[in-house]
């Protein structure tokens, strides 16, 4: 067949019949084993290159996921498990349809990454060889980046950057507040996963008291940044909203975090010693732990890529999507994640498959909930650029926005969400 | 490969009588076969593409829009657009008529529609990703 009659017969047959065109035609699947892929990590990520390639390769590559959870419970979105609009059920989900696809899931952890004999070495002792293997373990947390706090801590001081129990603490301590009490949220550094989730949170606690009518309680963000994700908007609503209960105080307010006391309730800066009631502290991130024992981290502890496919720069065999990687302009969100899956899974069927090679696009969007039918967006395009992947000017909400406009921010995050997830899990 | 007469004349003849009618009969006694199948298919879609172009492109000369890239481009509207409902604010764009889905992109591309995600997404596409991606939604299903 020409060029062109195989092209457009495979993609023909991608709305109907994938399996045939792709399984005949592609060249590596004559008279050898298929080619195989490994993705460790079940989230955002991981999850939507595992599914993509399955699906589009119609069986012609072995997908292998390997992720120890059953359920995966979303980070995205548990900002409105914090605020009572959703339940954290509601933001679980299970990995049926992705075997569905063809993904074969062992569900297992993955201990290590054997880079010469390109294979991955199984908690368990067993190993799954591949030929490509994409990795998408998302962030560690740097407990030790916050003077007195720790992994221990964190039950007494919950992070809940990574969601299940920890955001399930997180509610229970919120919940247990009476007026008068202080909150404190000791914000990250960056680069950190989901920039403005921080202040959505914030504004999720602040929302909560609100609907208990309490009128003594504070909450202060001490935050290592000067500046921070759609502060102009998110500032805007607190005034509005939450009239005089959060403070947000940058370096040169507080003048340096010194560390946090578990035992006494105590955030100590340069400027006070608080003691609260609800201590958030969300440490300095780092990528996962087999990401950076695989030798695939750089000294700022994330992983750096080529652009134009989401390849490790130490391992041409190697992707890295998601939180973990060194993405350039692109924030570290859930979106973030699926967008690079995407090219990531198709460069791999190109590699493995000779299936057509396109030019890598990225995208992303935040929204943020403030208040009740109060939901403020950012984002916008990228594409690779001076060897990172810059971003295109984008967009971000506006002060003095119409209430209808927020409203509507509202329903497109939640159906924005449902989107995603089905894109990810199937 | 369609030539470009057979497209001319699949496109007329979509025209006259209706896409699914004509689909229909295209298919018509193939036995499902797995050569011919796809190939029927891709006449029926160098009908669809060549509509695309003469109606939404205002072009004289018929340009095959490339369906590959459509599916490509596609994922990314697939990340909000592949659950929606008819009460959604995220529309269904699966199924939708070529023409329609190259007037409302290159409106938003215009920011003559509001929506700034959708601006910031339209921005980047050119006409030809346009009209693949119009080709690639008109067939694709959910």
């Amino acid at each position: 067949m020409t060029e062109l009659t195989r092209r457009n017969f495979s993609v023909l047959a991608g709305a109907s019949l994938a399996t045939l065109s792709t399984s005949l035609f592609a060249p590596s699947a004559f008279g050898q084993a298929k080619p195989r892929l490994v993705v460790i990590g079940g989230g955002p990520g991981g999850a939507t290159v595992a599914r993509y390639v399955a699906k589009d390769s119609a069986g012609a590559i072995d997908v292998t996921l390997i992720e120890p959870s059953k359920t995966f419970t979303t980070c995205f979105f548990s900002n409105l498990y914090v605020g009572g609009f959703r339940n954290l059920k509601s933001l679980t989900h299970n990995y049926d349809k992705v075997r569905k696809a063809g993904v074969k899931v062992v569900h297992s952890m993955a201990a290590s990454i054997d880079r010469d004999k390109k294979q991955v070495v199984l908690a368990g002792g067993g190993r799954v060889a591949y030929d490509r293997l994409v990795i998408a373990p998302g962030i560690d947390l740097k407990y030790e980046s916050v003077p007195g706090y720790s992994e221990a801590a964190a039950q007494i001081m919950p992070h809940a950057w990574k969601p299940g129990p920890q955001t399930e603490l997180l509610v229970k301590k919120l919940n247990a507040l009476k007026d008068g009490d202080l909150i404190v949220m000791v914000a990250p550094p960056n680069p950190y996963r989901c920039p403005p989730g921080p202040y959505e949170r914030v504004s999720m606690f602040a929302h909560v008291l609100k609907k208990k009518g309490y009128k003594k309680s504070k909450i202060i963000i001490v935050d290592p940044k000067p500046a921070f994700s759609k502060q102009g908007v998110f500032m805007e609503g607190w005034e509005k909203h939450y009239p005089g209960m959060i403070e947000w105080q940058d370096p040169k307010v507080h003048g340096g975090i010194k560390g946090v006391d578990p035992k006494t309730g105590e955030v100590k800066t340069d400027l006070a010693t608080y003691k609260a009631a609800l201590v958030n502290v969300i440490p300095a991130q780092m990528a996962g732990k087999i990401a950076r024992d695989a030798g695939l981290a750089d000294a700022s502890g994330f992983c750096a890529i080529d652009p134009e496919n989401m390849k490790s720069k130490v391992d041409a065999n190697i992707f890295v999507v998601g939180d973990s990687s060194i993405a350039g302009d692109m924030p570290k969100s859930a979106f973030s994640a699926n967008s690079q899956a995407k090219v990531a899974a198709m460069i791999i069927r190109s590699e493995l498959v000779k299936s057509r090679a396109f030019p890598a696009r990225y995208s992303n969007t935040c929204w943020s909930l403030i208040a009740p039918d109060d939901d403020i967006k950012v984002g916008g395009n990228f594409e690779p650029g001076d060897g990172m992947i810059k971003a295109a000017p984008g967009f971000v909400s506006q002060k003095g926005e119409s209430a209808d406009i927020r409203k509507q921010n509202y329903k497109e995050s939640v159906d924005w969400y449902n989107g995603i997830v089905a894109d990810i899990f199937g | 490969m369609i030539g470009y007469a057979a497209t001319v004349a699949a496109c007329h003849d979509c025209r006259r009588r209706g896409r699914n009618e004509t689909a229909e009969r295209m298919t018509d006694g193939t036995a499902a076969s797995w050569v011919i199948g796809p190939i029927l298919r891709s006449m029926r879609m160098a009908a669809a593409i060549c509509c695309a172009c003469v109606v939404a492109g205002g072009l004289t000369v018929a340009r095959t829009a490339d369906i590959e890239l459509g599916r490509y481009l596609s994922t990314e509207c697939i990340t909000c657009h592949g659950t929606a409902k008819a009460d959604s604010t995220i529309p269904n764009i699966f199924g939708l008529g070529e023409s329609h889905f190259v007037e409302v992109i290159r409106a938003y591309r215009a920011k003559a529609l509001p929506n700034p995600v959708m601006q910031s997404i339209a921005s980047r596409l050119n006409d030809d990703d346009i009209a693949a991606l119009a080709a690639y939604f008109e067939i694709a299903k959910k």
